[in-house]
This record gives structure tokens, sequence and C-alpha cells, in this order.
């Protein structure tokens, strides 16, 4: 698909993808350097147990802390997704950009679907960025500590773990980063997009949480909204070899839940965009 | 900018699309909410032609161009490209459609160049060499390097043409092409549009510039409302009210004697002159009785004894001969008052003119449509 290229041209040449790209890498790079350092060097660490520096010694030494890093772009990456699949939407409104496209004939079914894939892999981007980023620095940690470097945990179990905890980290980024351009085709506008895909990735869970304990009738639907599932999934990447075992069918459930909310999430923004509007700013 | 002006690249199309259809609206209708913003607006552009849409602001250009281009959806009414009737979302029609469109700002990250790369991968793909032919074309060339953000409203108007020019398409819809252009831009953009009309593809321009439009248009259309209130070719629009203008020493004397005579429809003052329009098509005015005396006065005296009967066998030779008789008469009339004319002198109408008198005669009979009720 040409759009497709024309999408990932756009992606490579603005500016805010290696801006979120770098504080990603930078945020990654501060918390291997600064657990390192609290944990091994610092005036303080002689009070930590000795159990406790050996378990962030593992996690911020090569290659062991390539799970560690993965859990947290799973965690943290889809704020970075969030923002960078707005900007990527509803720029092309305030720009005009995407009146423009329609206009001289481009299939707007091809164009939704084009700029899907382009927040897609520009979710990857992101989560390549800061694994290789916390991977290179766990390695100049090690080094530098003189730690050595412990290669024989590399099995084909552990580059398992590893392959599935990026696909987890993948799909948590992927999935607000999809949220985030329905939100923007909606509100026509990068920034609203960015902020209710914020709100909604910091509160949803929680407040269903907090609701579904008061209430019976929310605790039923819990089960089916977005928050507490994508926990769930992203919970497996810091149980390891422990979540090697059959996934519990809540685990299970999880994915289903967030791969038809997915499928939702698509259908509304071809559906939308198809009979949207766009001659009005 | 090209010192030799935007020049078009010589034509692909003139032989195989000259003369045909390229935009039909049939009966095209929006309607926001309560307000019908477009109404049975019926308009068909042909290639080889420009055609000028005039209205006031607000008077529903902007969308029917809207719908034309599949960015509106209509509410009644469709819309046809080259001959084929195309729904509000059909993307293939358009893309022999080229348009520039207000308020796009293109991704000011990126260089001219890049933007167009960027449709132009969007757009099928189309050779860097293409791009840089429009770029060219638009006397943009040497800053195609430069970052969007810093262009000034002309150059990225100027980029919008190159747009709209990138895919060579055969019809070219044009929301104020000339605004923010400065006038040397205003005359190349002029002189685009002829050559692109010349090259065979149809040109469907908005504009608010009513001399420009006069100058390059071949057909306009004036909206008001959403209504058509006039269309047709430029020439017979500034002819369907035709007018004598005269000079004379009491112009209000002479205004009521003027107004008193068979035929004529209006006078108007114009600065020191009189504007008298008349009937074209009615029987020629009847001369007046005049005496021995009065036939006398100079000027008088210049009138022929016979009018002309005059020939109607062509339009433009039925304008020339009303207006001789026409001329004629009035000054005998006024001659025959004691208050003949100094100078005497077919009105020529611009299309300013037409397009105010157009919006007036409206809004006449909406009040006199009112004041009946």
């Amino acid at each position: 698909m040409r759009i497709l290229t024309a999408e990932l041209f756009k992606l490579k040449r603005l500016r805010i993808t290696w801006i979120l790209l770098a504080v990603m890498a930078v945020i990654e790079i501060l918390m291997i350097a600064g657990m390192s350092y609290w944990a091994m060097t610092s005036p303080d660490a002689a009070k930590i147990p000795p159990e406790e520096r050996k378990k962030i010694a593992m996690a911020t030494s090569f290659p062991a802390s390539i799970p560690s890093t993965l859990s947290f772009v799973a965690t943290l990456g889809p704020l970075f997704a969030v923002i960078l699949a707005a900007r990527l939407g509803g720029d092309e409104y305030s720009w005009g950009t995407a009146k423009q496209l329609v206009s001289m004939g481009l299939d707007r079914c091809t164009y939704v679907i084009a700029k899907l894939a382009a927040v897609i892999l520009a979710s990857l981007v992101l989560m390549a960025g800061a694994v290789v980023a916390g991977t290179i620095i766990s390695l100049v940690v090690t080094l530098a500590l003189g730690r050595p470097l412990a290669l024989n945990i590399v099995t084909a179990s552990f580059l398992g773990e590893i392959a599935r905890g990026a696909g987890i980290a993948w799909l948590s980024l992927g999935f607000y980063s999809v949220l985030t351009l329905l939100l923007a085709i909606l509100t026509r506008s990068a920034t609203t997009a960015t902020a209710t895909g914020i709100l909604l990735f910091l509160l949803e869970g929680n407040l269903v949480g907090f609701l579904a304990s008061k209430f019976p009738l929310v605790a039923k639907i819990a089960p089916y909204t977005i928050g507490q599932n994508v926990t769930s999934i992203t919970s497996l990447i810091e149980q390891g070899a422990r979540a090697q075992a059959p996934l519990p069918p809540e685990v299970l459930r999880s994915f289903v839940v967030l791969a038809v909310w997915l499928v939702v999430f698509v259908a509304c923004s071809v559906w939308v965009f198809s009979r949207q509007e766009l001659g009005v700013d | 900018m090209s010192p030799a002006g935007f020049q078009n690249t010589p034509g692909r199309t003139r032989s195989r699309t000259a003369g045909i259809v390229a935009i039909r609206t049939v009966d095209l209708t929006k309607v926001f909410g309560v307000h019908k913003a477009v109404n049975s607006v019926g308009l068909e552009i042909k290639t080889g032609e420009v055609f000028g849409f005039l209205g006031p602001n607000g008077a529903g250009k902007t969308t029917t161009i809207n719908m034309i281009l599949g960015l509106a959806r209509p509410t009644s009414g469709h819309v046809e490209i080259l001959g084929q009737r195309v729904g509000w979302t059909c993307a293939a029609a358009r893309r022999h459609v080229g348009s520039l469109l207000d308020g796009v700002r293109f991704y000011p990250y990126l260089s001219a160049r890049a933007n167009l790369q960027v449709f132009a991968k969007a757009l099928d793909g189309m050779p860097d060499r293409r791009v840089d032919e429009v770029l060219d074309l638009v006397g943009l060339l040497e800053r195609a390097r430069d970052k969007v953000r810093g262009y000034s409203h002309g150059m990225r108007r100027r980029l919008a043409l190159a747009l709209a020019l990138l895919s060579d398409p055969v019809v070219l819809v044009l929301d104020e092409p000339a605004s923010g252009l400065d006038p040397a831009g205003i005359k190349e953009m002029r002189d685009l549009m002829k050559s692109l009309a010349s090259d065979g593809k149809a040109v469907f321009l908005s504009s608010h510039l009513l001399h420009e439009v006069e100058i390059i248009c071949d057909k306009v259309a004036i909206l008001r409302r959403g209504v058509v209130l006039a269309q047709g070719r430029v020439d017979e629009l500034l002819s369907r009210t035709p007018a004598v203008e005269l000079a004379v020493d009491r112009p209000d004397e002479a205004e009521k004697v003027l107004l008193a005579q068979p035929g004529v429809s209006g006078v108007r003052r114009d600065g020191e002159r009189l504007v008298v329009e008349y009937l074209a098509h009615q029987a020629p005015i009847q001369p007046p009785s005049v005496s021995t005396e009065e036939a006398s006065h100079p000027v008088a005296a210049r009138m022929p004894d016979r009018v002309p009967v005059p020939d109607l066998s062509s339009d433009a030779t039925a304008g020339a001969g009303a207006y001789r008789v026409t001329a004629g008469r009035l000054n005998a009339a006024l001659a025959a008052q004691g208050i003949p004319a100094y100078e005497i002198r077919p009105h020529c109408a611009g299309l300013e003119d037409v397009f105010f008198e157009v919006l007036q005669e409206v809004n006449q009979n909406e009040n006199s449509d009112g004041r009946a009720v």
C-alpha cells in the first residue's frame, strides 16, 4: 500500500516521534542506571536486604534486564503511544491535509486502515527504541560494575519469554494507539484526543475498580472493560518464567476481551471516517 | 517566483477532452439543521472552459465545492464527474479532479517538495520529476527544500496550486485561488487558468475578485443564500441589462424626463452622469413629436429623421441597433425639454455591476414579497 509508505514517511519526519522515542529511552536509561547505583554503590545500598539487592542486580544486568525493560514499556509506554497516535491522526484535521487527500480521490477506508497500520507500527518503534536503549545501558552497567555476563540464561525458554513479553508490550501500546486514533477521528483534534487518551489510560482501570467495589452492576461489567484486562496481560511479563504454565482462563479472557475491543475500535474508526464530513474545520 | 510566471506544461488532455461535461450538479442541496445552505444548485462545467462561481460570504460556494469534492454529503441531488454519477464518498472518479481548498496548511514540518511527495505517494505514486515540474510551474522550485511552516500565505497558496496540478487532472476545482497572492501572482494565476483551459481542462473557481473573474472566466454563476441567481456566459451576463450613459447639465430634470420614456427600465446616477437602463428586446422607444423649433436645436438636429429598424438576426447586431435607436430617442426627448446631452455613450457594465444588480433585484423582490405578505 503506497498510502502506508506515505504515512511512514510522515512518521519518520515528524519531530515528536523522535522526541518521544528519546524520552522513553532516557527514562529507561535513568531507571536502570539509577537502580544500579542505588542498590550497589549508594550510601543507602547497605540498608537494602541482600536478597533484594540480588534481585535488583539481576533486573539491571544484561541480559536478564530485557524482560524488566519490556515490563516498563508495557506499563508506561501507552502514554507515549497515545501522544504519537493523537498527533498522527488529529493533526491531519487541523492542517487540512485529510480533506485535501480525500478531495483528490483517496479512498477513505484505505486512508484509515493506513493510519491504523502506521500508529501500530509507530508503537512498535517506540517499544523497540526503549528496549534497545534499556538493553544497551544494562550492558554498560553490567560491564562497568564488573558483573559477569550471565549468558547462560539465554535459553529457548528465555527467548520465548522475551518474545511473549514483546508481544504483550506491543499489544498494550498498539491497543491504546488504536483507541487514540479513534478519539482523534471522533474529536478531529490532536489535543483533545491526547487528553482523552491519557485520562482513559490513567483513570479508566482504577475508576472501574473503585465503582465495581461499590456497585454490583459495575462489578459485573468490569471484566469486560479495558484497563483491568490490560493490567492482567501485562502482569504476565512480570511473572516471567512463572507464567510458562498454561495461561489461566481469566488471562485468556483478557486477551479475548481486548481483541474484541480492538476490532470495535478499528471498525468504528473506519465507519466514522467513511461518513465524516470534512469540509467544516 | 518564476520570472515567466506560472507556465503550464503542454496539455496532454485537450484533444481527448475538450467540450466534455466535466462537472454537473443536479439539484444539489445541502441542509444544516433548518438552514438550507445550498438549494437545488444545477451547474454544468465543460472541459476547455473556466467557470467562475460568485457569491457573497455565506452564499454556499464552499459548501457546493465540498459536495463536488466529496467532502460533504448532499442532502439531496447529485454530482456527475466526467459523465459519471458519483456518490459522495466515491473516490475513483475524483482522481480526475485537482483541488485547491481553503484552509489547507500542509504538513508544516515538511518541505514543499516533501509535502508534494507525500501526496504523490498517497495517490498511487507519481515520479519525483512531476513534483519538481509543478513546483517550477508555480515558482517554488528554488524554495522547494524550505519547511512549509516558514512559508507566507501566498507561498502556501502557490503550493496548493502545485498540489492541485500534481496529478495532471482533467478537472480543477479552485476555492479562492488568488487569495493572498500579490498582484504579479494574481496575473500569473490568471494566465495559468487560461492556459489550462486552452489545454482542455475544466477550471471551476470560486472567487471574490470580480474583475479577475470577468477577465478569466468564460461562464459564471452567481449564488446567494444557496440559490443560483444567474448563470451563463460572461458576455451574455454583461449585456443582460443594456444601458446608455448620458452627460447632461441638469441631471435632476433630465432624470424625470428619461424615466417617463417608454422602454426605460431605470435611471441611476453614476457620478455626474445618468445611466439609463432600457429593455433591449422591446419595441423601439417611440419617437417623441418634435417641433420645428426643437428640431432646430443643434443636438436634436443631429438625430436621424428616420429610425433604422434594428436587425435582430443576431444578438450583437440587435444590441447595437437597439442602442443606436434608444440613444437617439432619449436625446431627442431631452432636447425637446431643452436639456440635451452633451455626451452619449453605451454604458459598459462590468461583472461587478451585474453582480450587485442581480443581488439588488433579488433583495427588492424579496422586500416587495414581504410587503405583499
